[in-house]
């Protein structure tokens, strides 16, 4: 399809190593990518990540249960607030407390606005790996609106730092009950309106349709999560399996598709934003009334327990340790994007060098691969090519066409 | 290629304008629970070190010259404080606030970044004791 | 009947994983321990997936400390509501467990971090590079260890960046 492309002789048994990463300035999360390609074909993939490793597990065991929350809560920009969520919910539990209703429900509403940001950001992000700029802008100026809505009832745009140790730390006032509403009806709107883009524009189809398909028994297996997994049919959702914080009396219907491609998960987390405005204002209809705190010692006492919660991006697990003292013994952290990002790299042998930037946005690694320079080496000769990401992105886009 | 129904949204954008202000020559208005520069009160102070605990930046230091006369002062790095309210929710007898409107922190001299709340004399008490350590 | 499935896939869980159970535990209504050998671990991970039972969720690794002499690996398999823990204790100064890479092809990040972060050697796991880890940090220091020290760890770029060559 592309190997009237010149800058890619694809020689006779040679094996290429494509290096792509880590460095970029403007995004988070850098990542080194290195895919063995056989002319067009990619035959090996491997990944190298810790570019932002901060040592936050090893971290939390140096600081108090209390520290430990605004700790987690850094662990990623976009889903801060699941984070620091599951922490709470752990040591609640290891704590023997229970948040209040109020609060809980609180907790999930923070979490369902948040998770609309998060997939109204990475629409924006898909469409731009996709060339489809506008999309991209305008997904991102709608998204602006739900950014303000969390500013107003937390306090900040990200990192909101809503939870304590037994609670919340913010109410929801009639005003602010109704500016959600208000803005939800808008979002919702729009939504409708990009769901049709997503579902009509041909560029589009032509990017995502059977790209990087993985059939529901390849993702039961491999272990996926989140939208990633809902995309191949398997209803994978923790709020639905394990209900947490206030999901038990607001019960989720999972959002499934069948085709297992780049299109289906694009869809999925479409509609899922359909079901996260209906979520919310079920939540504003019945929010349970009561105190928003209740004490936690700040010794914990021995034990250790598994959380586990829906992110935006899937499952996220928390092992939480603790030997009776004032510090955690043991926080184990697993991000949603450790299981997809394993999977989508064994998808991507066998699959098009041109489809590499689309499929890798399609599992939303926290955006941890854009943009950035890429070296095309050939090992027989050492000869280097240097290519920079926005090369290899146009490169996709005239493959496909 | 077809640009689906983003046709309209292109043509309503360029009528509306940006949706961006012309920062400094505009502020939005921030809300009401937004974190700024912190704030301390000594009035009710007890000088119980919670908020110097549980900060998790260790922004905070309560430096206690005498306990009895309620003579406390309380330094308080900008620089390190993430904002997180932590401070507030520890302190039960209410000393201590984040405003919504003092968020133009940006200065080019890192002292700015250090804040001594508390009685003036006793302040100074606290920066000449520091001096004389750090000489 | 979501209490029931979660019943019942822990029932089959316990039943199935009995023949290698040194110790079976049930922490929380939701989980399942049971503490095997590591000689064991392979036989039981590879009818964990024979029998279809959920999904590797990751593997934590714990180090007990430097008195008790071990380190304990967990494998978290969820199925639902439902989590089942395999515990593995091996010592600390001889820290050595068989990849389940041949039948949990996605394990390989999760072995790789053990390797760096706990020091524990892997075998026949297909990539053993450091996936965390800065390149130029030093060689047999493992943080995620008890007995870890910061100083040891002082890369080469570090200590020049805080001027302490
Ligand atoms: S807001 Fe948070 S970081 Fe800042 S001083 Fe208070 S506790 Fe410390
Ligand atoms: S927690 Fe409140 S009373 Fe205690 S030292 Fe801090 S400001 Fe003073």
């Amino acid at each position: 399809m592309a190997t009237h492309n010149p800058t890619q002789k694809a020689p006779e048994r040679e094996t290429f190593k494509i290096p792509i990463g880590p460095q970029h300035p403007a995004l988070k999360e850098p990542g080194h990518f290195e895919f063995a390609v056989d002319g067009e074909t990619v035959t090996d993939a491997t990944v190298r990540l810790g570019y932002v490793h901060r040592g936050i597990e090893k971290g939390v065991e140096s600081r108090t249960w209390i520290q430990g929350q605004y700790l987690v809560e850094r662990v990623c920009g976009i889903c801060s607030h699941v984070h620091a969520t599951t922490y709470c919910l752990a040591v609640e539990k290891l704590a023997g407390v229970e948040a209040p209703p109020r609060a809980q429900a609180i907790r999930s509403l923070v979490a369902e606005l948040e998770r609309i940001h998060s997939h109204m950001l990475w629409l924006g992000v898909a469409a731009h790996e996709a060339g489809f700029d506008m999309l991209f802008m305008y997904s991102w100026r709608d998204r602006e609106t739900v950014m303000n809505l969390l500013e107003g009832i937390t306090g900040n745009r990200v990192n909101y730092s809503a939870n304590i140790l037994g609670g919340v730390k913010c109410d929801i006032t009639p005003e602010q009950d109704a500016a959600i509403r208000a803005g939800v009806d808008y979002l919702e709107e729009r939504t409708r309106h990009y769901l049709d883009v997503v579902q009509n524009d041909t560029m589009f189809m032509r990017r995502t349709k059977n790209v990087g398909t993985m059939t529901r028994e390849q993702a039961e297996q491999m272990g996926v999560v989140g939208p990633t997994a809902r995309a191949s049919g398997v209803p994978r959702d923790i709020r639905v399996d394990a209900p947490y914080a206030a999901y038990k009396d607001f019960p989720v219907n999972v959002i499934t598709e069948t085709a297992g491609d780049l299109h289906a998960r694009f869809v999925v987390r479409v509609n899922e934003l359909f079901e996260t405005f209906r979520l919310i204002r079920a939540i504003l209809d019945h929010l349970p009334e009561g105190d928003l705190q209740t004490r936690v010692k700040r010794k914990i006492p021995a034990g250790e327990t598994i959380m586990r919660i829906e992110a935006p991006r899937g499952e996220l697990f928390y092992y939480v340790k603790s030997a009776g003292g004032e510090t955690p013994d043991r926080v184990k952290i697993r991000t949603p994007t450790l299981p997809n990002m394993a999977s989508v790299l064994e998808l991507a042998v066998g699959h098009q060098l041109a489809d590499m930037p689309m499929i890798l946005t399609g599992i939303d690694p926290c955006f941890s691969c854009n943009d950035r320079m890429i070296t095309v080496r050939d090992t027989h000769s050492n000869q280097r090519d240097v290519w920079t990401w926005d090369q290899l992105r146009k490169y996709g886009m005239n493959a496909a066409q | 290629m077809k640009l689906g129904g983003m046709w309209r949204d292109a043509i309503k954008a360029l009528v509306q304008g940006p949706s961006t202000q012309k920062y400094p020559f505009e502020r939005l208005k921030t809300p009401e629970r937004f974190r700024s520069k912190l704030t301390w009160d000594l009035t009710n102070c007890t000088g119980c070190g919670l908020c110097m605990k549980d900060c998790p930046a260790n922004a905070i230091e309560v430096v206690t010259l005498d306990r009895k006369a309620k003579r406390f002062v309380f330094r308080y790095r900008v620089d390190h404080c993430t904002f997180c309210g932590q401070c507030v929710e520890s302190c039960n007898k209410n000393c201590l606030e984040l405003p919504e409107d003092d968020w133009e922190l940006a200065t080019t001299n890192r002292q700015d970044f250090e804040v001594y709340y508390g009685n003036e004399a006793d302040v100074q008490i606290v920066l000449d004791g520091e001096a004389e350590t750090g000489a | 009947m979501q209490t029931e499935t979660l019943e019942v896939k822990l029932k089959t869980a316990a039943k199935f994983l009995d023949r290698w159970a040194v110790e079976t535990t049930t922490p929380e209504p939701e989980r399942l321990d049971v503490v095997i050998d590591a000689t064991d671990l392979l036989a039981a991970v590879a009818g964990m997936v024979k029998i279809q039972w959920g999904y590797l969720a990751t593997i934590t690794g714990i180090d007990l400390g430097v008195e008790d002499g071990r380190l304990e690996l967990l494998y978290h398999f969820c199925s639902g509501p439902a989590v089942v823990t395999l515990r593995v204790r091996i010592p600390r100064g001889n820290a050595f467990i068989p990849s389940i890479y041949e039948f949990i092809p996605s394990v390989s990040f999760y072995e790789r971090e053990l390797i760096e972060m706990l020091g524990i050697t892997i075998a026949n796991t297909p990539n053993t590079d450091r996936l965390f880890l800065p390149d130029d940090w030093p060689e047999g220091v493992y943080p995620l260890r008890k007995d870890f020290d910061i100083n040891e760890a002082q890369t080469p770029r570090n200590r020049k960046a805080n001027g302490n060559t």
